[in-house]
């Protein structure tokens, strides 16, 4: 009587085990369909018939809604915009994220490098809706096209631009006897204008600083790309495969740098650098700094933190035999490649980047203290929207003479890295500024070695995904 | 009546087989997520460790290239490892010493000794972002507290985090403040725990002071002291937050630490192939750091069972 009776124990064993992992399993399917319905797809409110477009872009917390979409989605009722603002020390790997996971938004709006994207295929090439519906894209500042492309294919619009110019504090001048309304317009009258400004205590610390190179915010991220432009530099060869970081017009350039800043006293003057905080305690916003380069944006923070400040604003001085160059950067939108809706998504960049939305956007930025971009239309770039806020136009016309930021597309941030590197050791007398070079050039060329191989190796794996699609296609 | 052996056996393996079942489908959540986000991840960054890889795009396999690089060409990597190991080299004596002091100081029953105990505790749970900003002013070369805090005695304070000479030193000393009462409550707790007898036997005999500490409290705390030896060497391999927020690995890369490094090649240079690597190597380095410290041990530690 064993036998059977185990049997039956073992039968039920197995049944309630199953009834068991059944339920569980239901339980588990529940929960993962609530985690999936609460987070893979965000919930969409109800727009009637209306394509819904999602748009991701950088947003702090404190910031107001952006204006365009809402004029898009009022303009017609085929498509609605939807902007979510996402923190800025997050968007980059949200986005790559959902690249990866083929869920991307319909649009991404973002600043900096856009070849950090469009080189390992995470945008869509929009050259085809240009030459479709005509595009005019002399529209918009020359300079700031050259970022957008990739290959001979263009992958973002740009909607925004900033670029840097000279500040200097007329008070300051008058104190030193200087013509308050005559900036320095040379290298040498910059560096003479800086031993002046400077004025020290008896113990020798620095209390007002003249100039102090490569400074212009809290962060240790210096300005740096502008004096080896104006004298001609050119970091990556034609055909974009030769890093030159040690060539003659960057090595002037940080050597002069880094010879200026030994002649103003290089320890004097770090501890007055590191003495400068954010906001009202930066450097020239406080006034303890008489001359600066600095973005585009600075004028609203001047307003903001220093409203009384006496200021003006010149492009930079410019060495002997060069010429007048300044870095701009942009603001750009593109569509993520695998996004659902490329027709409609590029009907919104359409409309964001024509020159009434652009002029209109710049007006309501400019209300709001919002502008820390100017308009990237020429036309709504000069249409006065900068009346509340003085000094734009030093920045607008210097787009004339504007380069891109972006200087080696496939190794940016072991560029700036690199860079960053010997810059700092030639400010701190450590290295000479040709040796620096050289090792930055060794790294960031192999970097770029590097990727050229892995883009080969990408477009040998497209080839042959393409050619078994073709074949499976066939049968 | 008495059970048929076999039977009862059969039942007991039955009830074990069901709780053994039960058991595993309630730890499954956990397990599943074991399995899927943290084994499967492991496992693919070992591949990833000899692929160039950037997320968007299919790894591309390079064999022993990465471990190369770093070894003989990355400018950063030696640099990255060794100002990590004179980070854990010098914090991990000053660590220990000043925990045990701080800690036979609070062991004894004083008035108001919970309070104090609280204050030294404290900072070990405000987040390491709010320390860094703080920090970051305290070592202010102009205006910081500690620097007019020297110039009162005459002397120069440094540039501290400015200064390549002095931005190690500078993030040790906030460590140091910011751990050391964590620390400090693992080893009252040690010092309470030893039995009062050695102490008074050792009176009787006519030990001092410091004879007192170097054969009864030391021996007696060498359990929690090599616990804490072993948390301090693999906190400081991974020390990261307050050389991100305070210099971003400079001034020249002298505050450039592993994690650091690691977090750069990953998350801005996108070569998640470079930095698998870097990960396997530290996890290796760790791991032997650790059994190198268990070995010590057998000799160093006392176990009042005998056996560890």
């Amino acid at each position: 009587m064993e036998n059977p009776r185990t049997q039956e124990t073992r039968a039920g064993w197995w049944a309630g085990a199953l009834r068991l992992s059944h339920r569980a399993s239901l339980g588990l399917l529940v929960l993962v369909g609530i985690w999936l319905l609460l987070f893979v797809r965000s919930p969409r409110l109800d727009h009637g018939d209306r394509t819904v477009l999602t748009m991701w872009q950088v947003r702090g917390s404190e910031d107001v809604d952006p204006p365009v979409p809402q004029w898009f989605n009022e303009s017609q009722d085929q498509v609605h915009v939807n902007a979510v603002g996402l923190p800025f020390m997050e968007i980059e790997q949200k986005f790559l994220t959902a690249a990866v996971g083929k869920i991307p938004p319909d649009l991404f709006e973002y600043f900096g490098s856009v070849a950090q994207w469009s080189t390992r295929g995470a945008l869509m090439p929009l050259d085809e809706f240009m030459e479709r519906d005509g595009f005019d894209r002399d529209a918009i500042f020359p300079a700031l096209w050259e970022e957008m492309k990739w290959d001979g294919r263009t992958f973002a619009v740009p909607t925004g631009s900033a670029n840097e110019a000279f500040y200097w504090n007329k008070e300051h001048f008058r104190a030193a006897g200087l013509d308050p309304e005559r900036p320095p317009r040379t290298w040498r009258e910059l560096e003479e204008f800086a031993v002046k400004l400077t004025t020290h205590d008896d113990q020798g610390n620095i209390l007002q600083a003249g100039y102090i190179p490569g400074y212009w915010s809290p962060f240790p991220t210096p300005l740096f790309l502008n004096w080896p432009v104006q004298l001609g530099a050119r970091f990556l060869s034609e055909d974009g495969t030769r890093v030159s970081l040690a060539q003659p017009a960057a090595i002037e350039a940080l050597d002069w740098e880094g010879r200026l800043f030994e002649r103003l006293g290089r320890e004097a003057l770090m501890r007055r650098r590191s003495s400068f905080g954010f906001g009202p305690q930066h450097g020239f916003i406080s006034g303890q700094l008489s001359m600066i380069v600095h973005k585009s944006s600075f004028p609203e923070e001047i307003e903001k933190d220093a409203p009384n400040l006496d200021y003006g604003v010149a492009p930079l001085p410019i060495p002997d035999g060069g010429r007048q160059a300044v870095i701009a950067g942009s603001v750009w939108i593109g569509i993520p490649a695998g996004a659902r809706n490329p027709e409609a998504a590029w009907e919104f960049i359409k409309f964001y980047a024509s020159a009434p939305v652009q002029a209109r956007n710049a007006r309501f930025a400019a209300e709001m203290d919002l502008a820390a971009f100017f308009p990237a239309n020429i036309q709504a770039a000069n249409s006065g929207f900068q009346q509340s806020l003085p000094h734009m136009d030093v920045f607008v016309d210097s787009m004339a003479f504007a380069h891109p930021s972006t200087v080696v597309p496939l190794a940016h941030t072991q560029f700036w890295r690199a860079y960053q590197t010997a810059w700092d050791g030639v400010m701190r007398g450590q290295i000479p500024a040709k040796e620096a070079l050289m090792q930055a050039e060794r790294e960031v060329q192999r970097a770029l070695d590097q990727q050229l191989e892995y883009n080969r190796f990408y477009a040998d794996h497209l080839d042959r995904r393409e050619t078994a699609r073709a074949k499976t296609g066939g049968k | 009546m008495a059970a048929h052996p076999s039977r009862a056996h059969g039942l007991a393996t039955w009830i074990n087989r069901r709780e053994w079942l039960v058991g595993y489908l309630f730890a499954s959540p956990w397990l599943l997520g074991f399995l899927i986000f943290s084994l499967v991840p492991i496992l693919l960054s070992f591949y990833y460790s000899f692929c160039k890889y950037d997320v968007l795009r299919p790894p591309m396999f390079v064999g022993l290239d990465n471990y190369r690089y770093l070894f003989m060409e990355s400018p950063r990597f030696l640099t990255a490892i060794a100002n990590t190991l004179y980070y854990t080299a010098v914090r991990l004596p000053l660590m220990m010493v000043g925990s045990l002091a701080l800690a036979m100081l609070l062991a004894r029953p004083m008035p108001g000794i919970g309070l104090a105990r609280t204050i030294y505790y404290m900072p070990s749970i405000v987040s390491g972002v709010a320390l860094s900003i703080i920090w970051l002013w305290m070592f202010n070369p102009q205006f910081g507290l500690i620097n007019r805090s020297l110039a009162i005695f005459g002397v120069p304070g440094p540039l501290w985090l400015e200064s390549p000479n002095w931005s190690k030193e500078a993030i040790i000393l906030m460590g140091i403040w910011s751990l050391g009462g964590g620390r400090m409550v693992v080893l009252i707790a040690g010092i309470n725990a030893i039995p009062n007898q050695l102490y008074e036997a050792a009176r009787v005999d006519g030990a001092n002071r410091w004879q007192q500490l170097r054969h009864i409290t030391l021996p007696q705390l060498s359990g929690p002291l090599f616990l804490l030896t072993i948390v301090e060497v693999i906190t400081s391999f991974q020390v990261f937050t307050e050389a991100y927020l305070m210099t971003r690995g400079g001034p020249l890369n002298s505050s450039l630490f592993y994690n650091l490094e690691l977090y750069f090649v990953a998350f801005q240079d996108y070569d998640m192939g470079l930095a698998s690597a870097m990960a396997w190597i530290l996890f290796a380095a760790t791991m032997i750091v650790t059994f190198l410290l268990f070995a010590a041990s057998r000799r160093l530690v006392y176990y009042e069972s005998g056996k560890p």
